[in-house]
Formats: structure tokens, sequence, C-alpha cells
């Protein structure tokens, strides 16, 4: 009778001292953002300007020639020094353009190649392959 | 007291029995969990290959674009030098070009020149926001051919004479 009760009482200690809880693992993944993908805007084409060159001598002829054409007589004109300077600013808003333009170009280049588009959109991090450790290493 | 004894050895061996039995558990346990850890330091390492890979070809476009925009921006301060050329340019007889003076003296012939330089300067503004260039413009290799406002940018095949 005594045995009786021995027996299960040792057998559920022996066992239940096997048993153990699982740690819970936690991970982190970072998420990429998506890629923006805006399109450059479509080329502007320009007016066509005519110009006119105006002296002293040949005024009249020029006024004469508008009022023919149904053109008001008016001119909006620029002296020979300033004609220099627009010609030089135009120049300059170009190049700006073409800077700006290259180097939206460039930062789509580096940030979001096309070969991106078809990879998994999540990395990850090196922690989630940190080593575990056994319960005796913690002491 | 003999039944006892038995007894007492009956656990002892059932003891030792079920302790060898969670030593050989815990020992397969600790196997497993070793092999996993390896393969995630493989993993892990192979992940580092990957990210310096990553970070030198990083690098190499990096360099790539400064060169690329480098080049790009001494092109075009040729392009502002050659029109401050153009106003600025010294004849033969040491004299600066003036071209109030020519406008004075040849006004049809300079606004004619100025109608075309015109077009011209308009098609450099359709080149720069990224219209791709024309067969002529590629091909254009004669002082006539050329776009003169920008020539740079417009007719790389152009090699000045």
């Amino acid at each position: 009778m005594q045995n009786a009760l021995i027996l299960p009482i040792l057998i559920t200690f022996l066992i239940s001292g096997c048993a153990s809880t699982k740690q819970l693992e936690i991970f982190t993944k970072e998420v990429e953002r998506m890629p923006l993908n805006l399109e450059l805007p479509p080329v502007e084409t320009l007016e066509q300007v005519n110009l006119i060159i105006i002296t002293s001598d040949n005024q009249e002829e020029v006024f004469a020639k508008l009022k023919e054409q149904n053109i008001d007589p008016v001119l909006f004109a620029y002296t020979d020094e300033d004609w220099e300077l627009v010609t030089k600013n135009n120049v300059r808003m170009r190049n700006t353009i073409i800077r700006l333009r290259a180097i939206i170009e460039a930062y789509k280049e580096y940030y979001e190649p096309e070969e991106q588009e078809g990879k998994q959109n999540s990395i990850i991090k090196s922690s989630d392959f940190e080593p575990k450790t056994f319960e005796k290493d913690k002491d | 007291m003999f039944s006892q004894i038995k007894l007492v050895f009956f656990f002892i061996m059932l003891m030792g029995a079920g302790g060898g039995l969670w030593y050989v558990q815990h020992l397969k346990s600790e196997n497993e969990i070793l092999t996993l850890n390896n393969a995630k330091l493989e993993g892990a390492v192979a992940e580092q290959q990957a990210l310096i890979e990553q970070q030198l070809r990083d690098i190499e476009t990096q360099q790539s674009i400064n060169k690329q925009l480098t080049e790009n921006n001494v092109k075009l301060t040729a392009d502002l030098e050659l029109a401050n050329e153009k106003f600025n340019k010294v004849n033969a007889s040491g004299e600066r070009r003036d071209i109030g003076n020519l406008a004075v003296s040849k006004p049809k012939s300079i606004e004619k020149i100025e109608r075309k330089r015109e077009q011209q300067r308009a098609r450099c503004f359709e080149i720069a926001q990224g219209s791709p260039l024309t067969e002529e413009e590629l091909n254009a290799t004669k002082k006539s051919q050329i776009n003169a406002e920008c020539t740079n940018i417009a007719n790389p095949n152009y090699i000045p004479y």
C-alpha cells in the first residue's frame, strides 16, 4: 500500500523535473520604403520668337513693316549690352535645368535601380542571426 | 527488511535510468540548438558578406555618378564660357567684337543670325529637359551643321576645328 503511494509520487516528480518553458523569440524585420517612381515632366517645346534689330537708321522701316503686318507698332527692346546679359542668363538657366535633371536622375539611379523592383521588400537584420544562449550560460 | 532494501535499490536504479535518459535528452537538445546556431551563424556570415559587397557596389556607383556629374559640369561651364566668348571675341586686328556695332552696320544680317540663334536656343532648352538628340544633331561634324548655342550638349560628335 505504501509502495503504491510512493511510486506515482516519485514518477510525477521525475517527469515534472524534465519539463521546461520555451522562451519567446521576437524578430524585428525592416521593411523598405516603396520606391516613389515619379516620372520626369515631358519636354516643353518653346514658342518661336522673332527678333527684330532696330537702329536709328532703320527704325522707320521697321515700324512701317509692323504696321503693314497689322502688328502694334511697339517693341520691347534690349540694348546690345543687355542682350549679351540676356543670352548669358539663358545659358545659366539652361545649365541649371541640366544640372538639376542630372542630380534627379542620379538619385533615381542610386536609390531606385530597376533591378530592385523584383527584389523582396524585407531585409532580415543580422540581429536575427544572434546565437541562442543556454540557460546555464546566463549564470 | 530485505524487501525494503530491494525497493530502495529499485528506486535508485529507476532514478539512475531516469537521470541517464534526461541527460541524453538534454545532450540531444543542446546538440540541436548548437546545429541551429551554427546554421544561423553561417547565414549571418553570408549576410555580412553580401552587405559588404553591396557597400562596395554602392561606393562604385557613387564614384561613377560623381564623375558623370563633374564631367557634365565641365561641359556646362564650357557652354557658358562660349557664350561669353561669343560677345567678347577679339578679331585679327586686336579689336573686341561688338555686336552693337555689327547690328548698326548690318542690321538685316545680324537679325537673321540672331533669329536662327533664337531657334537654336529653344532647341537647347528642349535638350536640357531631356529631349533625345536627332540624327542630324548626332551626326553634325561641320560648323555649319552644329547648334552654336549649346554645341557641348547638342552635338556630342562635333570636334571644334
